[in-house]
């Protein structure tokens, strides 16, 4: 059943979509004030938008799942597109109208952006190790960059894997110590983590077994790091989009007020 | 502990923490002269904490009954054993239907309600249990003029009662228990749902002894016989009755079952002492130390009915043993091959077990020999519950394993790796084990939030546990089949509900000591810090405050259910029971 609802739901918001447009037609056809209809019924469905936040803050009632609710503001979500269109049409005049469709259509990217990265990342990030918590990527990374040092001042007391020793205070402990660049968060790759391990490799022939081993090691903690920063940076993409999301449907929601008002303030009959 | 720290212990706790309070005012030697108690050696149990008076008056209370009355149910779990003192019950073996919805009462009705309880905040448990009771009133006051089911509610307890036992009974596998009798005490010391339901059939006092209590007093060696032979005699049969395997068994089959099946018990009640100190240990000595029963290759000749605790189905593969599967309660080992042999004309045709039986931690079955499952159970068994006929054996009939192409276990039996995992970690006796899919899971922590909102603003879980491919088992209360924590807490305040089998601490009776707490293999029970002036005895290490036991109860306040499974807006987390193969399959097919 969980599979094959997204597909019956979908079905749901086009036959609703065809009955909407229907009623619109026979509305106009009817000589009725077709602009006032979709008007209200987008000012509805974004009613029913905004009860998804409403129903997270009353976690304790007694109101179904807050999953149902998600669900239902998706495929309003949708069915806003098309009454927004039957609404406000392909263009737009004026300055309060040409905010308000500019901050429909980036709430609509910004929405359909968070349902994409909300389904994604959690397998990207699977993908890299076993879930953490906020609260653990600091501790976690203090751990791996504690772990490198201990191998990295072991290699240096032996002559014979001090390029190893040399190597991680050139680079490594940068990498181990610092957080990574703004340009990571925004666009996370495996390039750092490979350049390092390939410089790992390249003194891999001035080591003798021990040092060999060491270098296993340290090569095994960049990768490790590497996964940890990945779950951060993919934990900050959820928020950001999440954040925008929400500063958008509340600038929204402002502009709309503002909209409606003058709608009524300076209708005829 | 000293006799003399024991006895101030006792008086201390006293009255504060016994079962009854008023146990202390009741004459003992009305209760001691009459069996089993007068048949107890007193001897055996030394004075101060652990004499017969002190368990009486700590672990026991006195119930009264009238005819009718439901003392226990069928399905429901039970802290207690009860011991008939004056009067007469009847153990009914079939369903009768106590457990009915108060949502049937009508479902605009149990919508209203549930938005009544909704709006009602934090306290709507207490008012939805107003709600349901008085619903289910109403539709027990349904039944009743069907003259079946009645509820009585007086100033100090809801009764449910038979209006008219006598029509019950008589269409009922029914059988009395009288004065000196027992029942009720295998659920209590398996710590395991009971199989039939008990009603006074005239005015009746028993002993209710919690099995804190029943522990302690099975330690004589003539209590303890004289229960195994009661058990043998009733409790032993209705439990076979009440088994889908001997559903059409006749009562004198049953009882022939009964008087020659083994009672066996594997490894210790107290199992997680053991796991814990093994966990590290690498799973083939673990597998290895585990009490073997019926090993793959052996002559086929016993039929095992898992009555507690939890088995390991294996097999042989290369060094060590391949899980493939997990039996617990009411299941059964050999009857494949029984069933298949039964249907062969020539004994050197017959297929030995196809696979090994071990002992996870405890296990409590009853072996029944090969003629007898021809003679008393096969004949009655429709063929429909029968397994199929064994076409593909791992083992041929002398024990050598056939191709290994072919030697494939059963199709519903290949969820192998998850098995293993489940049965490692012994995740296997959760009823409700928190499992979150971390495919879906974006880390909101909206679980976490919604849980810290429920309970005074402290979440009872962090989203941390062992994980399976894309399955995280967190480390929250799974309300567990066999809930170790509740061994040893010695003032009664852990216990499972009745009607819904929900592990719960009762924070004002618990005194902080730890036992449940370091009982739990999976460290699903926190100490914490509470206000000054509360009963709590332990102190926290960091700042010498007194703690509590604190765990997940599953918002058994909440109309809603469990907060954190409402709160994912992902349908990331769910409350799975992964004690029943059938119901995890289920699940694994929903994912």
């Amino acid at each position: 059943m969980r599979k094959i609802r997204p597909l019956l739901s979908l079905a749901v918001v086009a036959l609703t979509c065809l009955v909407y447009f229907a009623i619109l037609n026979w509305h106009e056809q009817s000589l009725g004030l077709t602009s006032r209809l979709s008007g209200y019924t987008l000012t509805g469905v974004c009613v029913v938008m905004l009860l998804l936040p409403l129903r997270k803050r009353l976690i304790l009632l007694n109101f179904g799942r807050v999953a149902m609710w998600q669900q239902l503001h998706h495929f309003a979500g949708l069915f806003s597109i098309v009454a927004y269109f039957l609404h406000a049409g392909w263009s737009v005049n004026g300055y309060l109208e040409s905010t308000l469709a500019g901050l429909f259509i980036a709430l609509t990217f910004s929405g359909l952006g968070h349902w994409y990265v909300n389904r994604r990342i959690p397998k990207l990030m699977r993908a890299v190790g076993p879930p953490l918590r906020t609260e653990e990527l600091m501790p976690r990374r203090l751990a791996i960059s504690n772990q490198a040092y201990s191998i990295a001042l072991a290699a240096a007391s032996d002559s014979d894997s001090a390029g190893l020793a040399d190597l991680y205070s050139q680079s490594l402990n940068d990498y181990f110590h610092q957080l990574r660049s703004f340009t990571y968060y925004v666009r996370p790759t495996g390039v750092g983590r490979r350049k390092l391990q390939s410089q790992l490799d390249s003194v891999a022939r001035y080591l003798n077994p021990k040092g060999q081993k060491s270098k296993e090691d340290l090569s095994d903690l960049v990768r490790q790091r590497d996964d940890v920063d990945f779950q951060s940076a993919m934990m900050i993409r959820i928020r950001c989009w999440n954040v925008a999301h929400v500063v958008l449907t509340w600038s929204f929601v402002l502009v709309a007020i503002v909209h409606i008002y003058a709608a009524h303030r300076f209708a005829g009959n | 502990m000293s006799q003399t720290s024991d006895a101030a212990t006792s008086e201390t706790f006293g009255n504060r923490f016994a079962f009854d309070p008023q146990m202390a005012s009741v004459d003992l030697d009305s209760i001691l002269n009459y069996p089993p108690f007068s048949d107890i050696d007193a001897t055996r149990f030394p004075n101060g904490t652990n004499s017969i008076a002190t368990i009486l008056r700590q672990d026991c209370r006195l119930r009264t009954y009238r005819p009718g009355d439901v003392l226990i149910r069928k399905g429901e779990y039970s802290n207690s054993a009860y011991i008939v003192l004056r009067g007469g019950v009847q153990i009914i073996l079939d369903d009768l239907e106590f457990n009915a919805d108060a949502n049937e009462a009508g479902q605009f009705w149990s919508l209203w309600q549930r938005l009544v309880a909704s709006v009602a905040g934090p306290s709507a448990g207490n008012a939805l249990r107003r709600i349901n009771r008085s619903a289910r009133q109403t539709h027990l006051a349904g039944k009743a003029a069907d003259g079946k089911l009645g509820l009585r509610d007086d100033d100090t307890r809801a009764q449910t009662y038979l209006q008219d036992i006598d029509a019950v009974v008589r269409g009922s596998r029914s059988e009395p228990i009288t004065a000196g009798g027992i029942f009720g005490e295998m659920a209590a010391m398996t710590r395991s749902a009971n199989d039939y339901t008990a009603v006074a059939l005239e005015s009746t006092t028993v002993l209710e002894v919690r099995w804190q209590g029943l522990r302690q007093l099975r330690r004589d060696l003539g209590f303890r016989t004289a229960l195994d032979q009661r058990y043998r005699e009733t409790g032993l049969q209705s439990w076979l009755h009440s088994h889908p395997l001997l559903e059409y068994c006749p009562s004198e089959s049953i009882a022939t079952i009964a008087q020659r099946a083994e009672l066996l018990s594997f490894g210790e009640r107290e199992w997680f002492v053991q796991y814990n100190r093994t966990k590290q240990a690498d799973l083939s000595s673990k597998i290895a130390s585990e009490p073997l029963i019926c090993s793959e290759g052996e002559h086929a000749n016993t039929l095992c009915i898992i009555r507690s605790g939890f088995g390991r189905l294996s097999y042989q593969f290369g060094h060590s043993h391949r899980t493939i599967a997990y039996l617990a309660k009411g299941q059964s080992f050999g009857l494949a091959e029984l069933a298949h042999n039964a249907r062969l004309p020539n004994i050197n045709q017959y297929l030995p077990f196809q696979y090994s039986l071990r002992a996870l931690g405890y296990l409590d079955l009853i072996r029944i020999d090969r003629e007898t499952v021809r003679e008393h159970i096969l004949p009655y068994c429709r063929d429909d519950s029968l397994p199929a006929s064994i076409d593909r054996p791992r083992l041929d009939r002398f024990g050598t394993p056939v191709d290994d192409e072919k030697s494939v276990p059963p199709d519903n039996l290949r969820e192998e790796p998850l098995m293993e995992f489940l049965v490692e970690s012994r995740l296997i006796n959760a009823a409700q084990a928190m499992v979150i899919n971390t495919d879906r899971c974006t880390r909101c922590d909206d679980c976490v939030r919604a849980c810290a909102t429920a309970h005074q603003g402290v979440s009872r879980f962090s989203r941390t546990g062992p994980t399976f491919e894309n399955f995280q088992f967190t480390e929250s209360c799974m309300h567990c089949i066999d809930p170790v924590c509740m061994i040893g807490c010695p003032t009664g305040a852990i216990r499972r509900d009745q009607e819904t089998g929900i592990v719960s601490i009762n924070a004002p009776t618990c005194i902080g000591c730890r036992t449940c707490a370091d009982s739990c293999p999976y460290n699903n029970i926190v100490m914490e810090v509470v206000n000054q002036g509360s009963p709590a005895r332990g102190l926290s290490s960091d700042n010498e405050l007194p703690i509590v036991a604190s765990k997940c109860d599953l918002c058994q306040n909440l109309a809603a259910g469990p907060a954190c499974v409402a709160a994912c807006p992902h349908e990331a987390l769910e409350r799975v029971d992964l004690s029943n193969t059938q119901s995890l399959k289920a699940w694994l097919a929903e994912q």
